[in-house]
C-alpha cells in the first residue's frame, strides 16, 4: 500500500483518556435532550394529544436508555463516574446548543408546539448522502477534536449519530493500537444489566469488548435516526416490531400522518418524508391543548417568597439529588438504579403541578420544572 | 556437492514455461532450490514425467498439466502450493521483472516511481509462456494475484470513496472504513478481515473471495454485490442490506446477520452453521444446499425461499415464516 497511514496527531481522540472524555460529552448530549423533551411532554394538558404524548414519552425514555448505554461503555473502558452527572457543567443552560458542537440550532425548554417539534427533529436529524458520498471524512482530513483546548477549531458533528461514528472509529483504532484487553479494562461489576434496567425501551447491553461496545453505540445511533444506508426509517431489532426512529416519530406529528414500517401487501417500509399511514385526528394532535408555560424558565422569573418558587426549588433540588443517585448507580451500585427510578417518577408529579401553576404577576404564563444543578 | 541429473532439463523446461532465459533463471540464485522443491513435491517419477511431457502448446490451456502450472507459479511468485519456499523467493519472483517493478517491502522502488504506469507490454511480449501464465490466471488457478491500483487505494484513503476502482487483492485488513462509499468496484481477493465497515456502501461491487472474517459491517449496504466464496465468518452484519447479493458458497459460520435484508440473496451452498439470522428477511432467497445447522432463525421471514437440500438440524425456527407462508411449528429439526 502506498498511502500514508492515518496521522495520529490529527486524530480527535488519541488515547483512552481522551476517549473517556468523549464519552462524558456523550452523557451530556444524551441528557441534554431529556429536559426539552420532558418539558414539552408535561406541558400537554391531560386527556389531549394522545399520540404526541406517546411519541415524546417513548423518545425521552429511550434517551434514558442511551445515557445508560453510554455509561456502560464508559465504565467498560475504565472511566470514573464520580463528578460526571453531578459536575456543575453537566446540564446546559437552556436555550443551549447541543454538546455535539453543532451551532445551527438551539434547544430550549418550551411547551408543545410545531416549533418545538421542528427543534426535536433537528436534535434527531440524520446526515443523508448520495450513493457515492462517504458518510464520514477520511481520517487525515478530520480537524481538531471537541476536547477542551481545541478552541476555535473545535470539531462539530452534524448529527448525534455522526458523533457516535467518531467514537466508534476511535474505539476501533485504540483496540488496534493497544489491544482489546487493554482498552476494555473496566470493572464488570459496574455494568448495568437487564436485572436493574426495566420499564425502559429496548434492552440494555452489557459492554465488555469492542463488539458489545459498538452494539450499544449502534443502538443509540439507530433509535435516533434510523439507518443512513438504505434510508431506513426504523431501528433494526432482531425480533418483534420495528420501532420507528425518533426523527420519524416526531415527523409524524409535523405531517399529521402515521408512518408504516410495513406497508400492507408489500415487504417495504415507507420512504423517509413520505408516510402513507392514517392521518392523525384532533384527539391525537391538538396544539391548542397545552399549558402556556414560560419558555426557558429561570428561578429568577418566580417571585421571591411565592409558593410556586418554593415548589420549583424543590423540583430543582430533587432533580440534582436524582442525578447523584444515578451517578452512584452507574459507579458500582447498580441496585441503586431501582430507587433512583422511583425518585424519577416522583419528579414527574412535581413537574405536573408546576406546569399547572400560573406565575404570580404573569397570569398568562405558567411555571415549569427547573433543570439546573443545585 | 549434490548431484542433480535433472537440473539442466528442469531449467530448459522452466525457461520455456516462464518466458525467461536460462541465464535469467540461474540469475535468481534459486534454480537448485526450486529443482529440489519440485523433486520433493512431485517425487522422482513426477518430476521425470513433467520433464518428459514438456510444456503445452498454444490453445491447449485446459489440458495444461497441473505440475506445469505449479512450476510457473513457483518461478513467478516463489510459492509452492501455498507456502513461500524461501524468503529470497519473494524478492526473486519473476512477477516483479515481468511487470518491471521492485518487490514492495523488499527492494526500494525509487522516489516517485509509484506514479508510473506498470508496463504490461513487457509481460505480454514474453510470448507463449506468459500466455500460458495469463490463461492459468484467467482459469482461476492460483497464479500471482493482480494487485490493486495504488492510485485507487490512495483515492479511497483520502476521500473515503471510490467508484469503479481496482482494489483487487488490496491489503486492507483491520482498517477503519466506516461509512465508505465504494461502488461498482473490483475487490476480488481483497483482505478486509477485522475491518470497521459499519454503514459502508459497497453496492454493485465484486467481492469474490474477499476476506471479511470478523469484520464489522453493521448497517452496511452490499446490495447486488458479488460475494461468492467470500469469507464472512464471525462477521457482524446486523441490519446489513444484502438484497440480491450473490453469496454462493460463502463462509458465514458464526456471522451475526440479525435483521439483515437478504431478500433474493443467492446463498446456495453457503456455510451458515451457527449464524444468527434472527429477524432476517430471506424472502425469495436461494438457500439450496446451504448449511443452516444450529442457526438462529427466530422470526426470520423465509417466504418463497428455496431450502432444497439445506441442512437445518439444530436450527431455531421459533416464529419463523416458512417458504409456504406458514409459521414454523417451533420444533427444532433433528440432526
Amino acid at each position: 500500500m502506498t498511502a500514508m497511514p492515518p496521522s495520529k496527531s490529527e486524530s480527535p481522540i488519541q488515547s483512552i483518556e481522551d476517549l473517556r472524555t468523549y464519552l462524558v460529552i456523550a452523557m451530556q448530549i444524551e441528557h441534554a435532550t431529556i429536559p426539552p423533551y420532558l418539558t414539552a411532554l408535561y406541558s400537554i394538558r391531560p386527556g389531549s394529544n394522545s399520540e404526541a404524548v406517546e411519541v415524546i414519552r417513548s423518545v425521552a425514555v429511550e434517551e434514558m436508555l442511551h445515557l445508560t448505554l453510554v455509561c456502560n461503555v464508559y465504565n467498560a473502558i475504565g472511566g470514573t463516574m464520580a463528578n460526571t452527572l453531578t459536575s456543575s457543567d453537566f446540564i446546559p443552560t437552556y436555550p443551549a446548543y447541543l454538546p455535539t458542537g453543532e451551532r445551527e440550532f438551539e434547544v430550549g425548554l418550551r411547551g408543545f408546539s410545531p416549533d418545538t417539534i421542528a427543534t426535536f427533529m433537528q436534535i434527531e436529524r440524520m446526515q443523508e448522502e448520495a450513493e457515492d458520498v462517504p458518510l464520514v471524512v477520511a481520517r487525515q482530513h478530520s480537524c481538531l477534536g471537541m476536547l477542551p483546548g481545541a478552541g476555535e477549531g473545535r470539531q462539530s458533528f452534524y448529527s448525534i449519530g455522526l458523533f457516535y461514528a467518531e467514537v466508534i472509529r476511535r474505539l476501533f483504532e485504540l483496540c488496534q493500537e493497544l489491544g482489546e484487553d487493554t482498552v476494555f479494562c473496566g470493572d464488570p461489576a459496574k455494568q448495568i444489566s437487564q436485572d436493574y434496567y426495566y420499564n425502559g425501551a429496548g434492552s440494555v447491553i452489557v459492554v465488555h469488548d469492542l463488539a458489545t461496545a459498538i452494539q450499544a453505540l449502534r443502538m443509540i445511533q439507530e433509535q435516533g435516526e434510523g439507518a443512513p444506508r438504505g434510508h431506513r426509517i426504523y431501528a433494526g431489532s432482531a425480533v418483534g416490531d420495528h420501532a420507528l426512529a425518533h426523527y420519524f416519530r416526531f415527523q409524524q406529528l409535523q405531517l399529521g400522518r402515521y408512518y408504516q414500517t410495513l406497508i400492507p401487501g408489500s415487504d417495504e417500509a415507507d420512504a423517509p418524508d413520505a408516510p402513507t399511514g392514517a392521518p392523525m385526528n384532533g384527539a391525537e394532535l391538538d396544539y391548542a391543548a397545552v399549558y402556556p408555560i414560560k419558555p426557558d424558565l429561570r428561578l429568577a422569573d418566580l417571585p421571591e417568597g411565592s409558593e410556586v418558587r418554593a415548589k420549583a426549588l424543590d423540583f430543582q433540588q430533587r432533580y440534582s439529588a436524582f442525578l447523584g443517585e444515578l451517578e452512584r448507580a452507574f459507579d458500582g451500585a447498580p441496585q441503586q438504579l431501582i430507587p433512583a427510578v422511583g425518585s424519577m417518577f416522583r419528579l414527574r408529579s412535581l413537574a405536573d403541578e408546576l406546569v399547572r401553576t400560573p406565575i404570580p404577576g404573569q397570569e398568562h404564563l405558567h411555571a415549569a420544572p427547573l433543570y439546573t444543578l443545585t | 556437492m549434490t548431484h542433480r541429473p535433472h537440473l539442466a532439463p528442469f531449467l530448459a523446461l522452466s525457461a520455456r514455461l516462464t518466458g525467461f532465459s536460462i541465464v535469467d533463471l540461474e540469475g535468481t540464485g534459486l534454480a537448485e532450490l526450486y529443482h529440489d522443491v519440485v523433486l520433493e513435491g512431485l517425487g522422482q517419477d513426477g518430476l521425470e514425467a513433467l520433464l518428459a511431457v514438456g510444456p503445452p502448446g498454444p490453445g491447449g490451456a485446459d489440458q495444461v498439466p497441473t505440475a506445469s502450472q505449479r512450476l510457473i507459479r513457483l518461478w513467478y511468485t516463489g510459492l509452492w502450493d501455498d507456502s513461500l519456499v524461501d524468503p529470497q523467493a519473494y524478492r526473486e519472483g519473476l512477477l516483479w521483472r515481468a511487470i518491471e517493478t521492485n518487490p514492495p517491502g523488499s527492494r526500494p522502488p525509487g522516489y516517485g516511481t509509484w506514479a508510473l504506469e506498470p508496463s504490461l507490454c513487457a509481460t505480454l511480449a514474453r510470448g507463449l509462456a506468459s500466455l500460458v501464465l495469463v490463461l492459468a490466471l484467467v482459469l482461476g488457478w492460483g497464479g500471482p494475484a493482480a494487485a490493486a491500483s495504488d492510485a485507487d487505494l490512495l483515492r479511497l484513503q483520502q476521500a473515503n470513496s471510490c467508484s469503479g476502482c481496482d482494489l483487487t487483492a488490496a491489503a486492507l485488513a483491520r482498517s477503519d472504513l466506516y461509512g465508505v462509499a465504494i461502488s461498482s468496484s473490483d475487490l476480488t481477493g481483497a483482505d478486509l478481515s477485522g475491518s470497521l465497515l459499519n454503514d459502508a456502501r459497497l453496492v454493485r461491487s465484486t467481492l469474490v473471495d474477499v476476506k471479511l472474517e470478523n469484520a464489522l459491517l453493521i448497517g452496511a449496504d452490499l446490495s447486488g454485490s458479488q460475494l461468492s466464496g467470500a469469507d464472512l465468518s464471525d462477521s457482524h452484519l446486523t441490519n446489513a442490506i444484502l438484497r440480491g447479493a450473490v453469496l454462493r458458497g460463502a463462509a458465514l459460520e458464526g456471522a451475526d446477520l440479525s435483521s439483515a435484508d437478504l431478500r433474493k440473496a443467492q446463498l446456495a451452498g453457503a456455510h451458515l452453521a451457527g449464524a444468527n439470522l434472527a429477524g432476517s428477511r430471506l424472502q425469495n432467497a436461494d438457500l439450496s444446499n446451504a448449511d443452516l445447522s444450529n442457526a438462529d432463525l427466530r422470526h426470520a421471514d423465509l417466504r418463497q425461499a428455496v431450502l432444497d437440500g439445506a441442512r437445518l438440524c439444530g436450527a431455531d425456527l421459533q416464529e419463523a415464516l416458512m417458504p409456504d407462508g406458514r409459521r414454523a411449528d417451533g420444533l427444532t429439526p433433528a440432526c
